[in-house]
């Protein structure tokens, strides 16, 4: 690299002030709906404070921009159908996401990396429901919610190929239109770049042994050190670090992964959240991207195909259906990507999972495997435990005779000498002594009887072999 | 709107002149430093993984395979007429009036819109294209069928030098970097011509409009590379209105982003208003610089000048002078700083800046502050019996702006 190419990094990286004289119209900002009244998370406090805040600050929203009310007011008719068939989604009471009724019998499709906690949707008719969150598809990041009802409108979608670029698009809200805004970019894929754990290994006889944990990854926040042997990721075996590698770089930056190690000849399991490359001029791209606009959604990448459109939704509107004029789901918003645009799922890659999604295969949670892993490691810390209350058991046991006898020499004594107080005393206290190390020893016969019947409910669960 | 088709190769048919050049001093009163939050970021890529990857030859020797588009209807640059087919009952409505700044009331309304939208993004995507010069890359738009690029100067980055286009179907091209008018971000590029059976190859291009006119609420349409270009993704378009229309920047609330600079803002006719420069705090800081600024200069820029200095940029040299003195008696140099470097000492006397004479320390404020910063000057000095001729790089005192 030349130093006048060098200049030029600079030069990219470079933000400098401007003057005030730019009259700033805030972006065209819907207030979030308020946290339905059952319970406010306590971890959302900071958020809603933010966003009180943002509705305070004054906002010259010029009548002559694009997301104008009065241009939006244009739209009204267009969503009036689709808008009968968006939910609100809640997470233990906060709008996450929006989603799309596909099925009148209860089954809405959303966002799934937006989803955790307690569960609701709010329906256009202003029921809020429980909902069950029945699948989750990776891929695409669809989310299959289960509501208890039978009278929903389901979404109808386009027929054909997604409009062509430069037609409008409409993102419905349960009333009226979310964002608009127009198609950019025709389907293509969006690839996502791989996760990183942060760690130098080397082949050993039981697995990839750690050499090295590069400060601040991913794998120094979950706590690996050196010399430890990764020997599963997310329940499966690794035998190489070739096979670690290719398995950890099918996951995403920021996607949380199982890893079970060996340390000291103990099984540990262990989550990491995974990092990603930093590109050279990375920070100067996030804040780029970041200028002016909503938050970006967490999983924004790593789509099979995606639509491209200039619509400015919050991370807590994507997850709904997205219309052309004619008011036909032409998509499903499932991104906030970068300051630019938003990414929606064309019909033809939502299709064919529906079904799968509603049918309960694709459960989210921890795989068989994973779960065998959690198990198999509780077996083994509920072994150590034995074996610990056990030596316990043993030597309460001993000091438990040893304090019998001296108890009873000291009643024995006492009764020789009948108005010694000081033998009484001491007999009074040798009772003490002994029924102590009797309740102890009672305690802990009762604890090796307790981790003994559950290592063998959890050893009537696993099925692992091998190990 | 009137519509102005250029030669671009006989600027005589150039539009008069409408608005006499920015001065520097307009764009102080934007880009001066000031207090911090409100913040502008330059639309360029630079460096990063995916460029390593693609790295091209420079050599000129090898010609790229034969663009096939001297038949292609967009040879000619098309400008969309107003009316819709007649067999459509849209015809009847008056699109023009809400592109020229109104609002639309009825989905009918929306539909012809739409018409029209998707009739000029396909044109400004087949002329949209992608610009690397060395390791940076950005966007701009074909305006002439003999390959007059226009892009930002903060793209082109020096005149004269190779550079490489990318149409909108992949095919890359070998280019030369021209002028420049940095002062308002105005760069320009021409695709080096090519013969296919001694005829020269036509490059599919858009007609260039006047951005005198443009009002408040008017709807724009914008087509670049959104942080960087993707083989798989043709010009991401945008559409929006124009939020204030200036002789020196045009703002509108296209949303713009790294990898965009250089890239045209069309008027809902299909002609080119704007090419994009820098963001700002909020989505509706999106800058670009008006095309009148390259159509006043439109011959500097052809000819390879390069003047001005980007917005926000301030070239200084790192001195002070000796109060009360007549001449330009140097009073304390800045250790590290330009004149430092250069080896001028204090007690210097500067007699001549970049080959104007100087006659006192004001005088050499004011040169110093017309000059280009990453540019070679020869400076003479009196120092002592002595006369030196030292060589000094102005540098910019705005550190985090750029330098070239």
């Amino acid at each position: 690299m030349t130093a006048s190419s060098l200049r030029r990094v600079v030069l990219g990286a470079c933000i400098w002030a401007v003057g005030l004289s730019m009259a700033a119209g805030l972006p065209a900002q819907t207030a979030p709906p308020s946290a339905p009244s059952n319970n406010a998370a306590d971890g959302s406090t900071l958020r809603n404070a933010a966003r009180f805040f943002q509705r305070m600050m004054p906002r010259t929203q010029a009548t002559h921009e694009r997301n104008h009310t009065s241009v939006m007011a244009a739209f009204g008719d267009t969503v009036e159908k689709p808008s009968r068939s968006t939910v609100r989604v809640y997470c233990d009471g906060e709008q996450v996401a929006l989603g799309a009724v596909v099925a009148a019998d209860g089954f809405v499709v959303t966002k799934a990396s937006e989803l955790h906690g307690l569960v609701e949707c709010a329906l256009p008719d202003g029921r809020r429901l429980p909902a069950e969150f029945i699948g989750q598809h990776r891929e695409t990041d669809l989310g299959m919610l289960k509501l208890d009802a039978s009278d929903l409108t389901p979404l109808e979608w386009a027929a054909g190929e997604p409009p062509v670029v430069g037609s409008w698009l409409i993102s419905p809200g349960s009333s009226g239109p979310v964002a608009i805004g127009v198609l950019g970019a025709a389907p293509r894929q969006v690839k996502a770049p791989f996760g990183l754990l942060g760690v130098q290994l080397q082949d050993g006889p039981q697995g990839p042994l750690v050499t090295a944990v590069v400060p601040e990854s991913a794998a120094q926040e979950a706590g690996l050190k050196v010399n430890d042997i990764i020997t599963h990721i997310n329940g499966l075996q690794m035998k190489s670090q070739s096979e670690l590698q290719a398995t950890v770089r099918k996951h995403m930056p920021g996607d949380r992964i199982q890893v079970a190690i060996l340390r000291e000849e103990k099984r540990q399991l262990m989550s990491a959240v995974l990092g990603g490359f930093e590109r050279l001029n990375e920070r100067q791209f996030e804040q780029n991207n970041r200028l002016g606009g909503p938050e970006l959604s967490k999983r924004k990448a790593g789509f099979p195909s995606a639509i491209q459109h200039d619509s400015v939704l919050h991370p807590y509107q994507c997850g709904g259906p997205v219309v052309g004029l004619d008011g036909k789901a032409v998509g499903l918003n499932i991104a906030h990507c970068d300051r630019v645009s938003c990414l929606a799922l064309p019909v033809a890659v939502i299709i064919p999972v529906l079904d799968e999604l509603k049918s309960g295969q694709l459960r989210p949670g921890p795989s068989v495997a994973e779960q065998q892993l959690v198990l198999a490691t509780r077996a083994d810390e509920l072994r150590r435990k034995i074996d610990a209350w056990t030596k316990k058991v043993t030597q309460l046991q001993a000091n438990l005779e040893e304090s019998s006898a001296a108890e009873a020499a000291a009643v024995k004594a006492a009764e020789q000498a009948e108005a010694d107080e000081q033998a009484k005393q001491a007999a009074e206290q040798a009772r003490q002594t002994k029924s102590d190390l009797e309740r102890a020893f009672q305690e802990a016969k009762q604890a090796l009887d307790q981790a003994t019947s559950e290592l063998k409910m959890v050893e009537s669960k696993v099925t692992l072999q091998g190990e | 709107m009137k519509q102005t088709q250029l030669n671009l190769r006989e600027p005589a048919v150039v539009p008069a002149r409408v608005h006499v050049s920015p001065t520097v001093g307009r764009w102080r009163r934007f880009l001066l430093p000031a207090g911090w939050g409100q913040v502008a970021c330059w639309l360029l890529l630079v460096g990063g993984v995916w460029l390593a990857d693609t790295r091209w030859s420079w050599s000129d020797d090898t010609p790229p395979a034969a663009p096939a588009v001297a038949e292609s209807p967009a040879e000619q640059p098309v400008a969309v007429t107003s009316t819709a087919p007649s067999a459509n009952p849209v015809a009847t409505i008056d699109v023009a009036r809400i592109f020229a700044g109104g609002v639309p009331t009825t989905l009918d309304e929306l539909r012809a819109m739409e018409e029209r939208q998707r009739k000029i993004a396909e044109q400004a995507q087949r002329c949209t294209v992608s610009i690397r010069v060395g390791n940076a890359q950005g966007s701009g738009v074909i305006v002439s069928r003999d390959g007059y690029v226009l892009t930002a100067a903060h793209v082109a980055a020096r005149p004269n030098v190779n550079a490489k286009v990318v149409l909108s179907d992949g095919r890359e091209v070998a280019a030369k970097t021209l002028g420049m008018n940095r002062t308002v971000d105005a760069g320009m590029v021409k695709i080096n011509s090519i013969k296919v059976d001694g005829r020269e190859v036509r490059w599919p291009y858009v007609p260039v409009g006047l951005s005198t006119d443009l009002k408040p609420g008017q709807w724009c349409l914008a087509t670049g590379h959104p942080n960087g270009y993707l083989s798989d993704r043709a010009p991401v378009v945008r559409v929006g209105r124009i939020l204030l229309n200036d002789p020196s920047v045009i703002r509108s609330d296209c949303k713009l982003v790294g990898g965009d600079s250089g890239g045209p803002l069309f008027d809902m006719e299909g002609n080119v208003i704007g090419i994009h420069s820098r963001i700002g705090r909020s989505l509706s800081e999106n800058m670009h610089v008006p095309v009148n600024a390259f159509l006043n200069e439109w011959e500097r820029l052809v000819q390879g000048e390069d003047w001005g200095n980007l917005p926000g940029v301030r070239p200084g040299i790192g001195v002070e002078g000796v109060e009360g003195a007549s001449d330009a008696k140097i009073g304390k140099v800045i250790s590290g700083r330009a004149a430092d470097k250069a080896g001028i000492q204090v007690g210097d006397v500067i007699l001549q800046f970049d080959g104007q004479e100087v006659e006192n320390f004001g005088q050499l404020q004011r040169l110093v502050a017309r000059s280009q910063t990453g540019k070679t000057v020869k400076v003479v000095v009196r120092r002592g019996e002595e006369q030196l001729t030292l060589d000094l790089v102005v540098e910019n005192l705005n550190r985090g702006a750029p330098e070239e």
